[in-house]
């Protein structure tokens, strides 16, 4: 009896076991099963495309200046000034290789030196505006390394039309060790007032000079041509450091002076209007080193020497040194020093001689130092809707008495 | 003409210095892997002027007699020098 219960006990177990056996197999059939069965081929229309992608920029920025050398004025007088700047800036790419741009601004100026072409010192601070706008299209060649973007534009102010093209073109090598782009620029400005105003059914009509000096057209021409040039050698160094060379020239042509200038001389109570040549040769040359120091430090410094044949001759020194605090946060101080020399046709106010050909008193076109510095912040969080947020402030001080703050907001949308 | 003569000679000798500069630097180039690139690559060392800034490049052109290179504004287009 006793040898029966045991067989019993061993019938079961084994009868338990194949239970379990055929339970795994049924699971594994379910969960593997596809691995064993005959491979089959699934067209599933699948193709590679790149999704298309919007940026929207939107830049705002508010510029106040004070000074004692308006030119309006002959080099004497308050060059108080605000300037507020809404630009709205938009990038669509088709995909990887094209691009189209789309810019609209106004410049919307508050200068109380305007109001004294008129003499109008009782009233409140002129008002004036600069509307802006360009269109664009680029085009890449990842294949040969080559972008070529082109765009035209458009700016309109109460006393200045202007109409501009611009064509980039940049070429990579494979290693990507060396980037060459050149930029040329064309701008067919008219200086004539009417435009913006209804009384002269928005025609424009004349040059606006100072109030006390219409009695003559002081000008034969009221049109002017820009051509600029620009070339950039970006060359990697190492791991941490390009270097940047960019050489430049431009052109300027027609009515170089600005019409509501007063200019007056030695021994006359009687001013006159600035007179300036008619052709401006300018040669920047300017190079650049960014380095990154350390994990968290970058040094962007800048060296720009300038000559043109107005008898102008500059340095500019700028260093900037963003310091990146944490992942999506970077702090950037920043310095600028600026020198020049005076130009050829420069005298202050009342040191003119009454044989001179060309005449300014604008201070622009003085000899003078001028230091700038400020701070910025910028912040670009990941995976995000808005993808940069940059605020930047700087005060500018000229030797001759000129200060100016800079106060610029910036923010990058991923529409 | 005493500020003629001391700029005469920094326009003089600045080619000279610029190329020494330049030599030493570029002939210390190395090439760089694609997977060494994580530092060149980062947006800070883009070599061009950030947009917030372009306010003061703008004024920089027209309170100053000079204009252009190292992404400062050009000639023309607005009442300006």
């Amino acid at each position: 009896m006793r040898n029966a219960g045991v067989f019993a006990v061993l019938y079961r177990a084994r009868t338990y076991t194949y239970s379990l056996r055929l339970f795994g197999g049924i699971l594994s059939l379910l969960l593997w099963g596809d691995s064993w069965l005959p491979a089959q081929e699934i067209d599933s229309g699948y193709v590679k495309k790149q999704v298309s992608e919007t940026d929207l920029e939107v830049l705002f920025s508010y510029y106040t200046q004070d000074g004692e050398h308006s030119a309006v004025t002959g080099g004497e007088g308050t060059e108080h000034l605000q300037v507020y700047t809404p630009d709205f800036r938009l990038t669509h790419a088709f995909d990887e290789s094209h691009r189209f741009y789309a810019s609209l601004g106004v410049d919307v100026i508050s200068s109380a030196s305007t109001d004294n072409i008129d003499f109008h010192v009782s009233s409140a601070s002129s008002l004036d505006g600069r509307y802006h706008m360009s269109l664009g299209y680029g085009q890449k060649f990842p294949k040969v390394g080559l972008e070529v973007i082109g765009k035209g534009s458009v700016s309109i102010e109460s006393d200045y039309f202007s109409l501009g093209g611009d064509l980039f073109g940049s070429y990579t090598d494979g290693s990507q060790t060396n980037t060459f782009s050149l930029q040329l620029q064309g701008f067919f400005d008219d200086l004539r007032w009417g435009r913006l105003n209804p009384s002269t059914k928005h025609s424009p009509t004349k040059l606006i000079y100072p109030e006390e000096l219409r009695f003559r057209e002081w000008y034969n021409l009221h049109d002017r041509q820009s051509f600029n040039a620009s070339f950039t050698w970006s060359r990697v160094l190492n791991r941490r450091m390009i270097l940047n060379i960019n050489p430049g020239f431009s052109l300027q042509q027609g009515l170089l002076s600005t019409p509501f200038h007063r200019v007056y001389f030695e021994e006359s109570f009687l001013p006159k209007v600035e007179n300036l040549p008619e052709q401006r040769i300018k040669i920047p040359l300017g190079i650049g080193l960014n380095s990154f120091i350390g994990g968290e430090w970058i040094i962007r410094s800048s060296y720009r020497f300038y000559w043109d044949d107005f008898g102008i001759l500059s340095h500019t020194g700028n260093i900037e040194a963003p310091w990146k605090v944490g992942q999506s946060f970077t702090l950037t101080p920043f310095i600028r020093f600026y020198t020049q020399t005076a130009s050829d046709f420069f005298q202050p106010f009342g040191e003119h001689s009454p044989d001179e050909v060309f005449y300014t008193s604008d201070y622009d076109l003085s000899k003078f130092t001028s230091i700038k510095a400020g701070l910025g912040v910028r912040y670009y969080p990941f995976a995000s809707f808005l993808k940069d947020l940059s605020i930047r402030y700087s005060y500018y001080h000229r030797e001759d008495g000129l200060y100016a703050h800079i106060l610029s907001t910036y923010f990058k949308y991923d529409l | 003409m005493k500020q003629r003569t001391s700029y005469s000679l920094a326009v003089q000798f600045l080619p000279f210095f610029s190329l020494i500069v330049l030599s030493l630097l570029i002939s210390a180039c190395s090439s760089v892997k694609p997977y060494q690139r994580a530092y060149l690559n980062d947006s800070e060392m883009n070599g061009g002027t950030a947009t917030a800034a372009g306010i003061e490049n703008y004024v920089q052109t027209i309170r100053e007699g000079s204009s252009g290179g190292e992404g400062e504004k050009g000639s023309g287009g607005c009442g300006c020098n």
